[in-house]
């Protein structure tokens, strides 16, 4: 019996102990993928807060437990896409100015912290934050996103185009302000 | 370009698919707290608070309706004395009311009437006098001797107002007050105990001529001390019916995975369960009375859980554990209808905790089994027990008597039952431990 295994069918049996070992191990996750959804600490938290519910109150679906990180991640998607439902509206056009060569970008992510790359993402409007998590960062394609957001597919693609070419302006304005900080 | 794009992409997510936040803290254990309630324990729990302040308001009106003649009996005193010191009051009717020789219940003068055969009554006296009415009382209950009853309160014949009423208050609780005129051929049980306080109090205002020590002494002997033949066993019976709540606790040891359980409503009729006691009884004092009986139940026993393996035989292999799981468990719903018999015994005590014998604090503590077979449930290839273990069950309720006469009473009992005995069994699935509210009525022969 694995230890999941163990968690799992304690915390099933209403155990204190072990729905505490459940918190402790999964609520960073479950709080990194609030704080990336939504717009501010607070709704964060909101989201947190009925994730982590339905996930004890939906534990005994988990069929396997090993799969256990995984569904705890998708739980506190799926609760932030339905907390917020995201509007998105038409990708407005982006002036491409990203002139700069991969390499830069890599050195500007590798100088930032994880936390300075969420504020970025949390910068983004909402309907390319959501597409650009759920695409870029937890895999899903274009389908299922079309299907969670309740757009087409072509609007999710171009929403993720949009959210890219957004996201190496506000890289390379960072990494700009950084520079010119640090000389 | 495009295989730049990609890297870059590839790069944020290797750094965020992971990424962890600190938690808002202290938010854990409230969630868990939550949780833990659970749906279907909140409706359980708002049942038992709507049940107990059923019980709570129902003993308090019991309380109050019972002390209502004690409250009269002051009130009405009170009254007396304030009408006997009015100026409007007539010499000669003072001379003649009870008031009259309690106002000269200072002992420094003789109280005589006309006879002139009236002891003198002196306040260092009184404690003597109040301890030989209390013993000429106990005189006359061990004796059928109409002479002898007549010679042992022949001393105390008119004796003050307020002597009578230290005896009385001697003689604690309302037994006291139940002072009735000898020659009366009123059917006494065919009226409630408060009316009868009621009447009886109301006498004490009357006048000296009816409110004789005679009387005190024929009608409050018994509450005294209980007499021998008081203090012989009786014959008691209770019947009851009350709302049956189930504590249903799977076995945390197998691996069996139990979970929505349904039962009927708070007040449903499929809760009603029935219950028989019968047995002896002795007061021990004026105060307490234990009762020894044997004890049956028949419970209602309907509810419904679904039960599945821990890990399901037909697992889906995992691909992209983002992937949400849709479950493939071999799910059974087991439905339980039936009643159960079950016997044992029961030792309980009424204590007279307030100034009134019409109420009393019940405290019990029973044990029994279920008589019925074992219960059993298939699941799987498996026959799978329902452990419904020895119950050791304590008990609380307020018993008011509602209706005497000279054979017997007969009480309400309005009572809460909770079992005590947890899981005891490791080798069954389940384990039911009972809680119950509700009413009995009882009738215990004299």
């Amino acid at each position: 019996m694995t230890e999941l295994t163990i968690l799992i069918r304690n915390c099933l049996k209403g155990r204190r102990k072990y729905q505490e070992e459940l918190y402790s191990r999964y609520s960073g996750l479950v709080m990194g993928v609030c704080m990336r959804y939504a717009r501010d600490q607070s709704q964060a938290e909101d989201i947190f807060q009925e994730a982590f519910i339905k996930v004890y109150q939906n534990l005994s679906e988990l069929q396997e437990p090993n799969a256990l990180p995984g569904w705890v991640k998708k739980i506190a998607v799926n609760t932030a896409l339905n907390y917020i439902r995201p509007r998105v509206d038409r990708t407005d056009p982006i002036n491409d100015q990203t002139d700069a060569d991969d390499q830069e970008y890599h050195r500007l992510i590798d100088h930032l912290t994880n936390e300075q790359l969420v504020s970025i993402i949390n910068e983004m409007p909402e309907g390319y934050r959501f597409v650009f998590n759920m695409s870029v960062i937890d895999g899903y394609n274009h389908r299922e996103i079309s299907d969670h957001l309740g757009i087409a597919e072509s609007t999710s693609r171009s929403q993720l185009t949009a959210a890219k070419k957004l996201l190496r302006q506000r890289l390379k304005k960072l990494g700009i302000n950084r520079y010119e900080s640090v000389n | 370009m495009n295989q730049s794009t990609n890297s870059l992409e590839d790069k944020l997510k290797g750094r965020l698919q992971d990424y962890e936040a600190p938690p808002p803290p202290g938010m854990g254990g409230a969630i868990i707290d939550q949780v833990s309630e659970g749906p279907g324990s909140s409706p359980w729990l708002v049942s038992l608070a709507l049940l107990l302040g059923v019980l709570l308001i129902g003993t308090g009106y019991y309380m109050i309706s019972g002390q209502e003649p004690e409250l009269q009996e002051l009130s009405t005193a009170d009254q007396t004395v304030q009408n006997a010191e009015s100026p409007q009051t007539p010499a000669s009717s003072a001379q003649t009311s009870r008031i009259d020789l309690a106002e000269k219940s200072t002992y420094s003068h003789a109280a005589t009437d006309n006879s002139g055969s009236v002891p003198t009554w002196k306040p260092e006296g009184k404690e003597e006098v109040v301890k030989n009415i209390l013993s000429a009382s106990e005189m006359v209950v061990s004796s059928s001797n109409t002479s002898d009853i007549q010679n042992a309160y022949q001393p105390f014949t008119n004796a003050p107002l307020d002597i009578l009423q230290e005896t009385v208050s001697r003689i604690s609780g309302s037994e006291a007050a139940i002072i009735a005129d000898e020659n009366d051929e009123t059917d006494w049980g065919s009226h409630s105990l408060e009316q009868l306080n009621s009447r009886s109090l109301s006498d004490i205002n009357v006048g000296p001529s009816e409110l004789s020590t005679e009387q005190i002494l024929l009608y409050t002997p018994s509450v005294v001390r209980p007499s021998k033949k008081q203090r012989h066993y009786h014959w008691y019976g209770d019947l009851g019916v009350f709302f049956l709540y189930n504590h249903l606790q799977p076995n945390r040891y197998d691996n069996l995975i139990m979970e929505n359980f349904e039962t009927s409503g708070s007040f449903s009729l499929d809760r009603l369960s029935y219950f028989a006691e019968f047995g002896l009884r002795r007061e021990l004092s004026r105060r307490v009375t234990l009762r020894a009986s044997a004890v049956a139940n028949l419970f209602a026993q309907k509810y419904s859980f679904d039960i599945r393996d821990e890990t399901s035989s037909a697992v889906t292999p995992v691909g992209n554990e983002t992937e949400l799981l849709t479950p493939v468990f071999d799910r059974q719903t087991i439905q339980m209808d039936h009643f159960l018999l079950s016997a044992g015994v029961r030792l309980s005590t009424d204590i007279k905790v307030f100034n009134n014998d019409l109420n009393r604090l019940m405290l019990g503590l029973g044990y029994h089994r279920i008589l019925n077979p074992e219960q059993t449930f298939e699941y799987g290839d498996e026959t799978h027990t329902v452990e419904y273990p020895h119950q050791l069950t304590a008990s609380f309720g307020f018993r008011k008597v509602v209706w005497q006469s000279d054979k017997g009473e007969l009480s309400l009992l309005p009572v809460l039952r909770y079992g005590l005995v947890h899981q005891i069994n490791e080798s069954s699935a389940l384990t039911i431990k009972p809680f119950s509210v509700g009413l009995t009525m009882g009738y215990g022969l004299k």
